[in-house]
């Protein structure tokens, strides 16, 4: 089905190099040259995913990036342009029916019969494959209603449910059975407060439990509270994957000085090589300005270290109310890695 | 399979087709009780009969439904096999469940004959009630002119059943792959139901009678060769084989088409 | 890519499903004229068979003209049987003629002795049919709901003198245009003369009966019809198969042939007939005609298309059969020829075709006006009907019929 691996594919998304792999296990999810293309679009670039088992892997990306297209190829519902994917160790699509049992998946969407009730929506999804256990149907149905609080909503129709309830309504269609991988397209789409934060304890619990699971988004925030790994998509190319405090690390550092010297304090930190920002000044005049400062990546192995900075702006005089290293939130990195921000790509 | 017919049967869309299909011969059966017998050879064949015999008010039913009411319907629920699953957007969950595309189709197909039978039987069902409840029952007049008795008649009227029923199953198999093509099950059903009418205008064209023994419809008001003493099996024969030919070709060409298809919806 | 390719594999499988290979069929070598004795010496009694019929004869094809289309004869002859027999010419009645010409017909025999005959002719939702059983000759028409009861005078004896003027297997009661297959070739043969050339074609199996394929073409060019082939069951002599080439054409214009044929007696139930209840019966006895009138049996419509005159004086198709001795008994006589063998013309006087026909719209839908009168003209025969209602009809060029009638 998948064409040949692409020999000398373009280059491939730059990973950085101290997040530049599972941190231990075999990889869940393992494409080579990922690549589809819609007539002369090409919506997956060379995609070269690496998911570690156990791991909470967040796939982040804008609308568009080409997060829910690689989704459908790793679920065979849609066939590769070019290159390979592995899910669970084993060939897609080749052995789709081996595969699929042990993922449970909420693809782009709820979707279910809006004319059959939320019970009669999962047996019938439940039953479709051959091989679920018929006997423990019922049970499993409830239990998965469940665990997404909608016990009490079952019997109704799914064209009364509102977008957040069939949002779990579709969790629950993925956990009917155990599952070794999950994957989950923008699961807190469409719901409140109180349920985005259920579904941070799902997966959570999901994890400890000991599967998978391999969330899409859009949201940095949700990623960020909730997974180890993530990856990030830009038109199409993945530009970054690996453990999240590596992809934080992986921003630049900044350095932030409070000082009422201003101007001494940035011709210091320049001559130190790092790049600093205008000053801006809090409410309180007297307390000064806060200058901040980014280490230029090239500067970044040789870069002085923090006490050395506070040093040499001492011994010009600066008077340092205040000194901080912080390393980049992740919402600074995605935005310098997908360059568009939250806009639509392309 | 049972999931597949129980959604089917589930569905508000599916009774209200099926209710439809039984009106026709109730409307048959009192229009013509409380207007009388229609003048001889007015009309729909066997009509005016009705009056003589109950069991005509079922052979009017199925004259006027099989051109037109049964393919009707029949396209509405084969078109909407897999694009109304696409339109849903059940149709990923189906595959990631996993159901298996080529099983998935051969329920779905499956699914589609049933509905067949069901409409078939409901026209069937609908017109010998109606047709006994208002008028006489008793000894049956052939095509050929011999009677026989009440049982008799209503096993030769199960058989018509039957070969509307089979008579159908061609149109499902096309109604089966249109509906592989697209997301929309809307168009796929106006795509089925156009067909059928197009066939019945072809087969109307003495200019192309090469092709007629070639459309599926070709053979769909053969029926009353059953009603013929003796029974005529060549039509049935014909019919069943165009049929199996229809379901073969476009049960593979479905296959062909959604085996390697993006679903993308 | 085995997915796209199964549905190739498989329309191919399909498709080639009907297309048998034709194998060669051997039977004992035969001259002409001993297939011609054959035929000749047909004495098949009992049969149960199903015809195909199928005419392409450059008619404008009108898919309503048919018998099929509900009702047309009860509709079209609005006083009954009664006022058909009074006046043949009927609208109804030429269409059910023209629909024979002009569309394919299934029909089922079944022959038991000269004594037992029916035939069934399968129409859309409805049929037709002939009974005959001893002197009881039954019609009805399940579309219209009439029955008529014709009783014979005698019991008729099977035919004997020309070879095949009555072959056994004909049906000499059979609805008008429903051409058997021996009642054709009957014809053919009848009209042989030394013009025609007599071969043999390649064997062939017609309804799983070896036949000797006998192919007589007229060596006049004055005719349009160019070959006529029967195809003669190798054991009985039983006309299988007639089918009529026109000149210059590939493909037949006219084909008669069994399409299933079983030798042996259908079940006595078969010619027994009791109208239903609610059908409307005519009862007749025919007085006793002292021979069948010549010229006009089914097959004379098409094989001998000089006899079209009388068939259009006579009640077509769907009219009670019985009527239609007495009625070409009564116009036979004023019928003359001229002209040989294939291309004879027939003349009817002037008066033949009543007035009121002009009105009828299926004739008119056929007819072109042409120098002359009005004219059919066909891929096997041509009719002119002049403005005074003789008629001139042959298997001829038009032409050659308003050179007749400006001889006249």
């Amino acid at each position: 089905m998948s064409g040949p691996p692409q020999g000398s594919g373009p280059p491939q998304g730059s990973g950085p190099p101290q997040g530049s792999g599972p941190d231990g296990g075999a990889a869940v999810i393992e494409t080579r040259g990922l690549t589809k293309r819609f007539g002369r679009q090409t919506a997956v670039d060379g995609l070269d995913l690496s998911v570690p088992a156990g791991a909470v892997f967040g796939f982040l990306g804008p609308n568009g990036s080409g997060k829910t297209t690689t989704i459908r190829m790793l679920l065979g519902l849609a066939n590769a342009t070019s290159g390979t994917a592995s899910v669970l160790g084993q060939d897609m699509p080749g052995r789709l029916d081996a595969v699929l049992p042990r993922v449970g998946a909420l693809v782009e969407g709820p979707a279910f019969y809006p004319f059959l009730s939320g019970t009669a929506n999962l047996r019938r999804l439940d039953a479709a494959d051959p091989h679920s256990p018929r006997a423990t149907r019922r049970q499993r149905v409830a239990d998965a209603l469940e665990r997404v609080g909608l016990q009490y909503a079952g019997s109704k129709k799914v064209k009364a449910y509102s977008l957040g309830m069939k949002q779990r309504l579709g969790l629950a269609n993925a956990l009917l059975r155990p599952r070794e991988l999950l994957v989950l397209d923008e699961p807190t789409n469409g719901l409140d407060p109180q349920g985005t934060r259920e579904v941070r304890n799902l997966v959570r619990s999901l994890a400890a439990g000991g599967a998978t699971v391999f969330v899409s988004s859009h949201l940095l925030a949700e990623v960020e509270q909730i997974c180890t790994h993530a990856a990030v998509m830009r038109t199409g190319r993945l530009v970054a994957q690996g453990t999240l405090a590596g992809l934080r690390a992986a921003g630049q550092p900044l350095v932030v000085v409070r000082t009422p010297d201003a101007g001494a304090a940035r011709r210091v930190l320049d001559s130190l090589g790092l790049v600093p920002g205008p000053p801006t000044h809090g409410a309180d005049m007297a307390d000064g300005a806060t200058v901040t400062a980014k280490l230029p990546a090239a500067a970044r192995d040789g870069a002085p270290r923090p006490e050395a900075i506070v040093a040499a702006l001492v011994a010009d005089g600066v008077r340092v109310r205040g000194f901080s290293m912080e390393s980049g939130s992740l919402e600074d990195r995605f935005v310098e890695l997908t360059g568009e921000g939250f806009d639509v790509a392309r | 399979m049972a999931s597949e017919l129980s959604v089917m049967f589930r569905r508000r869309r599916t009774w209200a087709m099926l209710a439809a299909l039984a009106a026709i011969p109730v409307l048959i059966a009192v229009a013509v009780r409380v207007t009388g017998a229609g003048q001889s050879g007015h009309g729909p064949a066997f009509l005016d009969r009705i009056t003589q015999n109950g069991l005509f008010v079922v052979l009017t039913a199925l004259v006027l439904c099989t051109p037109l009411f049964l393919p009707l319907t029949v396209g509405v629920v084969a078109g909407d096999t897999v694009a109304g699953e696409a339109g849903l957007g059940t149709l990923r969950y189906l595959l990631v469940a996993p159901a298996g595309r080529a099983r998935l189709l051969l329920v779905k197909y499956v699914g589609a004959a049933v509905f067949c039978l069901a409409a078939t039987a409901s026209v069937l069902l609908a017109g010998t009630v109606a047709g006994l409840a208002l008028f006489p029952a008793g000894p049956v007049p052939l095509l050929s002119g011999e009677l026989v008795d009440g049982w008799t008649a209503e096993g030769r009227i199960l058989l018509v059943g039957a070969f509307v029923c089979v008579s159908l199953l061609g149109l499902a198999a096309v109604g089966l792959f249109i509906s592989t093509l697209t997301d929309v099950p809307v168009g796929a059903m106006a795509a089925t139901i156009a067909l059928a009418i197009a066939a019945q205008l072809l087969d109307a064209l003495p200019q192309l009678d090469w092709l007629h023994p070639w459309l599926f419809s070709h053979w769909w008001l053969g029926f009353a060769d059953l009603l013929r003493q003796p029974v005529e099996w060549t039509s049935f024969g014909n019919n069943a084989a165009l049929q199996l030919g229809y379901v073969l070709v476009f049960g593979a060409l479905a296959y062909g088409r959604f085996a390697t298809k993006d679903v993308l919806s | 890519m085995p997915a796209a390719a199964m549905p190739a594999v498989i329309a191919a499988a399909v498709l080639a499903g009907p297309l048998q290979a034709s194998a060669r069929i051997d039977l004992p070598a035969r001259t002409p004229e001993q297939v011609l004795a054959l035929l000749a010496g047909n004495k098949v009694q009992q049969l149960s068979g199903t015809l195909e019929e199928t005419a392409s004869l450059g008619l404008p094809q009108l898919p309503d003209l048919g018998p099929g289309s509900t009702g047309s004869s009860g509709r079209a002859t609005p006083g009954g049987p009664a006022a058909a027999a009074a006046n043949p010419l009927t609208a109804g009645n030429i269409s059910q003629l023209l629909g024979f010409l002009t569309t394919p017909h299934t029909v089922r025999v079944y022959l038991d002795g000269p004594a037992n005959q029916r035939v069934q002719v399968l129409d859309t939702l409805a049929e037709r049919d002939v009974i005959r059983h001893g002197p009881t000759v039954w019609t009805y028409d399940s579309g219209a709901n009439t029955a008529t009861e014709l009783t014979l005078p005698n019991p008729r004896r099977p035919k004997t003198g020309a070879p095949g003027a009555l072959a056994p297997g004909s049906f000499e009661w059979a609805p008008g245009a429903v051409p058997t297959p021996a009642a054709l070739a009957a014809e053919v043969v009848k009209g042989m003369d030394p013009s025609t050339q007599l071969s043999l074609g390649s064997n062939t199996t017609v309804a799983g009966h070896s036949a000797y394929v006998l192919q007589l073409v007229p060596r006049t060019g004055a005719s349009l019809i160019g070959k006529v082939s029967i195809a003669v069951d190798s054991g009985t002599g039983l006309p299988l198969r007639v089918t009529v080439t026109a000149r210059g054409q590939d493909s037949a214009a006219l084909e008669v042939g069994f399409s299933k044929l079983e030798l042996t007696a259908p079940p006595a139930s078969t010619f027994l007939f009791t109208p239903p209840p609610g059908t409307s019966v005519t009862r007749k006895s025919q007085p006793a005609v002292p021979t069948k009138p010549g010229g006009f049996t089914p097959g004379t419509v098409i094989t001998r298309p000089g006899a079209i005159a009388t068939p259009l004086a006579a009640p077509a198709p769907g009219a009670p059969a019985n009527d239609h001795p007495a009625v070409t008994h009564h116009a036979t006589p004023k019928v003359a020829t001229s002209g040989t063998g294939w291309a004879t013309i027939v003349e009817a006087p002037a008066g033949t075709v009543p007035a009121t026909l002009s009105g009828s719209p299926a004739l008119a839908q056929l007819l072109q006006p042409v120098a002359g009168g009005h004219a059919l003209s066909t891929t096997l025969f041509s009719v002119l009907i002049t403005p005074d209602g003789a008629v001139f009809a042959g298997a001829v060029p038009l032409a050659a019929l308003q050179q007749a009638a400006a001889a006249k």
